[in-house]
């Protein structure tokens, strides 16, 4: 006890207090009656030590306790045993561990036992204990306040440690270097960083203060010391760029160091503090950025095509030199105008459509591309074509467009002239048309009455001779007819003016009734005529005047040609294209007949009757549906002429599906398809339900119409040329006031997928393809009952 | 049958060859007939002839046009019910098109079949269809 005390480093201080020299005193009092003494230093020690320092007799009576102890047992001084301030479970471990080991070995130290405390709390301690010949020596520590701080300490240190990984990762990543150099020592401390920065290996260099300019490029190195020398002599502050050389590669390296100089009280300096960053890569990557600057600069200076940058409302930012070979202004006298200014007032609107359309679409990939007109400053006017493309502000919205314009003058003259051979030829065309219907009008006329007199004749003449001599008359002319109608049928198609008429019509009716017409002649030759049909043929879009006119022909040949055994129609269903096949057991067809068999007034055998126009219009017809004509025969097998057509299915009955012919519903509808034949089907179905229809081409022109007029429904393909349905959709919402709210319905083929991005162009709903007039039919009425519940004031129709 | 009793027919053919022939067509199916040249004629006899049906002819021989014939009829109410049917040597898509939403009622192109005509005629006044044969065999 008296050597740990007298170890106590603060015992001088300790005692020159005048209050705690009064506690001591107070203590001795209370100590008299043991017979334990020490001097006053000691004694001092023992009361004041940090941890409670206990003494007892050789029973383990308590001779002297220190006040730490008190406070932290409630001990009074009065006469108790150590064991007795201890917990139950403390006074066995007292009796049974701890003491047995003192008597053994002296010594204990760390025992974890448990005080009963003032308040009748327990206190766990750690107990160190000696035993010598007439007692015995305790130190007893908080045990909880010694765990705490060693858990803190470790706290810290681990703080540390992560704290300088830390400090070296975010060194690494900012490739970010420190160091120090202490002026008097010359010794420096580099940070892992600085070592790779300058391709040192801190096991083999550890630089000394003035070494350190072997790194540095000859030439930068007076530079440098002279920045740092005054900083010294100055305010202290220095910041530097140089070359490095580095040490491992040889590379040479460009750094920059901004530093700070460390001074005593007396301002003498002492030490300097730095950060080193290699800026190598920086630069370079500046130097790239600026060469593609100015490579792009260059691009846009030299492009035949203008650049341009614009806000949204349309001032324009920028323009590329380009301008004045293409309009006339210089980029000067441009910027800061709108594109108001440039564009011809007659094709703003349309314009502006389109690239608010875009702006509204969200889909930056599809970029339109807008033909307009802009007036030269000389006068005369320029065709331009326009490739907008968003640029994206921090925030990801589009800020400002970029727009790349091409001169497309000399296209537009080469699609005027191609436009005017176009109508030319569609003129010739349409005059030779029109002579062939005002010829076989004139044809028809006499024709009526040949046909028709000698009809009559053969009814009202008694005589068998002049009845067979009129029935020859009538055969005739009905010979020319059929002729007449032959030509005109070819010239139609030739000149691709043949419509389809497609209504709902039954395959199955109509090749039984071609079959009834043919019956009488079949029989008359003695030969089979069978129709095999599928029972669940579903009712179809046909042309049933061209069908019928295909199927007569083929069937009519085969029965024509056959003299023995037969003829077999067969009709069947595919899913979605209807299969026709004629078998007969006829004279067949040699590889060289078939060839010339779909073509142009050739007649396999020139002594059978017949111009040879029949095959070859259907094959036409064929065509014109869509579909595939063929024959399989050889000489002496017979032939199978087959032909299959794509067709849309009708489901129900024809009168529900098309509904009336009498106009039953009131409405203004665009139809916006690029296929003719969909654009007329889609047409027909409409008007059969009593609306007026509008048709175009494609989306551009379905805008332009938007702009025009009020529609109460606009039906729109998907996939067009010139301007596809989406872009127009955004255009007539963003754009045409007159149709902002007209619904718009999409028409294509492609789900669930497709339908999402029609609606989000901004349509109001879609039908499938191939269409079924029942459900366009009723989503038209549907969204059409919505828009005129909605604005019955401007319901036209 | 008294003439009264029979179907009026209002025949619009400028025409005379074909004229002839539908009257005598007609006639012998068992209609009273009465024949027009020209849109002013056709107006005229709708009203003064009062006919059951109208056969009417697109192409008029003094420029006149059958459309406009059409038109005047259906605007006015005491013709607006006559059923219509075009025969005409007209066979273009447009044209049979137009015709009915025009309101004609039916469309028949030259050269026509006497029997069928004759059935379409029929059709046209909700008669029954006329037994050709039998009632042909008793006119004559």
């Amino acid at each position: 006890m008296r050597s740990a005390a007298s170890s106590l480093p603060f015992s001088k201080p300790f005692v020159e207090n005048a209050g705690l020299k009064r506690n001591f005193n107070r203590l001795r009092v209370k100590l008299k009656p043991v017979s334990f003494s020490l001097c006053p230093m000691t004694e001092a020690a023992f009361e004041l030590a940090p941890c409670g320092l206990v003494v007892c007799d050789g029973n383990g009576s308590i001779v002297a306790a220190n006040r730490f102890f008190r406070e932290m047992s409630g001990y009074d001084g009065g006469t108790k045993t150590f064991g007795r301030c201890l917990t139950r479970p403390s006074q066995f471990i007292l009796s049974a561990k701890l003491l047995p080991q003192l008597n053994q070995s002296g010594e204990a130290s760390e025992i974890a036992l448990t005080l009963n405390g003032p308040d009748g709390d327990s206190i766990p301690v750690l107990v160190n204990a000696r035993h010598d010949g007439d007692g015995f020596h305790y130190a007893i520590f908080p045990a909880r306040e010694r765990r705490e701080y060693e858990s803190e300490y470790l706290n810290a240190k681990k703080k540390l440690t992560q704290y300088s990984d830390y400090l070296r990762m975010a060194e690494r990543l900012a490739h970010l270097g420190h160091w120090h150099g202490n002026l008097v020592t010359r010794e420096t401390y580099w940070s892992p960083e600085t070592y790779a920065i300058f391709g040192c290996d801190p096991e083999t260099f550890t630089p000394r203060i003035g070494e350190t300019m072997v790194l540095y490029h000859p030439d930068d190195r007076k530079d440098i010391l002279a920045t740092v020398d005054a900083a010294v002599a100055g305010n202290g502050e220095f910041s530097f760029r140089a070359r490095c050389i580095r040490r491992d590669t040889g590379e040479i390296r460009h750094i920059e160091t901004n530093g700070v100089c460390e001074r005593d009280e007396s301002g003498q300096a002492i030490g300097l503090f730095g950060v080193v960053q290699d800026l190598t890569d920086l630069l370079r990557a500046q130097d790239a950025t600026e060469a593609s600057e100015a490579r792009y600069r260059l691009l846009a200076d030299s492009s035949n095509d203008i650049i341009s940058v614009f806000d949204l409302d349309g001032t324009i930012d920028y323009v590329s030199p380009a301008i004045e070979k293409l309009l006339g202004f210089t980029p000067a006298e441009v910027i800061g105008k709108n594109v108001r200014d440039i564009v011809h007032p007659d094709d703003f609107r349309l314009t502006q459509a389109a690239f608010a359309g875009y702006v509204r679409s969200g889909d930056w990939s599809a970029v339109p591309r807008v033909q307009y007109r802009a007036r030269h400053k000389n006068g005369h006017i320029v065709w331009l074509e326009a490739s907008p493309r968003a640029m994206l502000g921090p925030d990801g919205k589009i800020a400002k467009l970029q727009d790349v314009v091409r001169d497309i003058t000399e296209r537009k003259a080469v699609e005027a002239a191609l436009e005017d051979a176009m109508v030319e030829a569609n003129a010739a065309a349409d005059a030779k048309s029109q002579f062939l219907a005002t010829m076989s009008h004139e044809l028809r006329t006499p024709l009526t009455s040949i046909i028709g007199f000698s009809a009559l004749l053969r009814d009202v003449v008694q005589d068998e001779e002049p009845r067979r001599f009129s029935q020859r008359i009538w055969t005739a002319s009905q010979g020319l007819l059929a002729l007449i109608n032959d030509i005109l049928d070819h010239s139609k198609l030739e000149a691709g003016q043949l419509e389809l008429d497609i209504a709902p019509c039954s395959a199955n009716e109509l090749m039984l009734e071609v079959a009834e017409t043919l019956e009488v002649q079949a029989q008359a030759k003695g030969l089979f005529l069978t129709v095999d049909t599928d029972d669940d043929m579903p009712l179809m879009l046909l042309d049933e005047v061209r069908m019928r006119q295909i199927l007569m022909n083929l069937a009519g040949n085969a029965v024509k040609f056959t003299q023995d055994g037969g003829v077999t129609i067969a009709l069947h269903w595919r899913g979605d294209r209807l299969q026709v096949t004629i078998t007969d057991t006829g004279p067949g067809i040699s590889p060289e007949g078939q060839k010339r068999l779909f073509k142009r007034f050739s007649q396999v055998d020139h002594t059978t009757n017949g111009t040879g126009l029949g095959l070859m219009i259907s094959k036409q017809l064929v065509e014109l549906m869509g579909g595939r004509i063929s024959v399989e025969s050889s000489p002496g097998n017979g032939s199978m002429f087959w032909f299959d057509i794509p067709v849309q299915v009708c489901e129900g009955d024809a009168d529900e599906e098309v509904g009336p012919e009498v106009a039953a519903e009131t409405g203004f509808i665009l139809v916006a398809d690029d296929h003719a034949a969909n654009r007329e089907l889609i047409a027909t179905l409409m008007r059969s339900q009593g609306y007026s229809v509008d048709t175009v081409p494609d989306g551009g022109e379905a805008l332009q119409a938007c702009l025009e007029r009020r529609y109460d429904l606009i039906l729109m393909d998907v996939n067009m040329p010139v301007m596809d349905g989406l872009v127009a959709t955004q255009g007539i919402r963003a754009s045409c006031e007159l149709n902002a709210r007209t619904p718009i319905v999409g028409v294509s083929a492609g789900g669930e997928s497709r339908r999402r991005i029609c609606l989000g162009a901004g349509m109001n709903a879609m039908v499938e393809k191939p269409i079924r007039p029942a459900v366009l039919t009723a989503t038209v009425a549907e969204w059409l009952a919505q828009s005129q519940g909605d604005f019955p004031h401007v319901r036209t129709g | 049958m008294s003439a009264l009793d029979k179907f009026r027919i209002l025949v619009v053919e400028d025409t005379r060859d074909i004229s002839d022939l539908l009257v005598i067509r007609l006639e012998l199916g068992g209609y009273v007939t009465c024949v027009a040249r020209n849109c002013e004629q056709a107006i005229a006899q709708a009203f003064a002839f009062k006919p059951n049906a109208i056969l009417l002819d697109i192409g008029l021989g003094d420029g006149g046009d059958g459309f406009e014939v059409l038109r005047i009829l259906k605007s006015s109410t005491k013709t607006s019910d006559i059923p219509v049917l075009m025969l005409t040597a007209r066979q273009q898509l447009t044209d049979i098109r137009r015709a009915i939403d025009m309101g004609a009622r039916d469309y028949v192109t030259k050269p026509f079949d006497d029997r069928k005509l004759l059935m379409r005629v029929a059709k046209l006044l909700g008669q029954p269809m006329p037994h050709l044969t039998t009632e042909r065999r008793m006119m004559l």
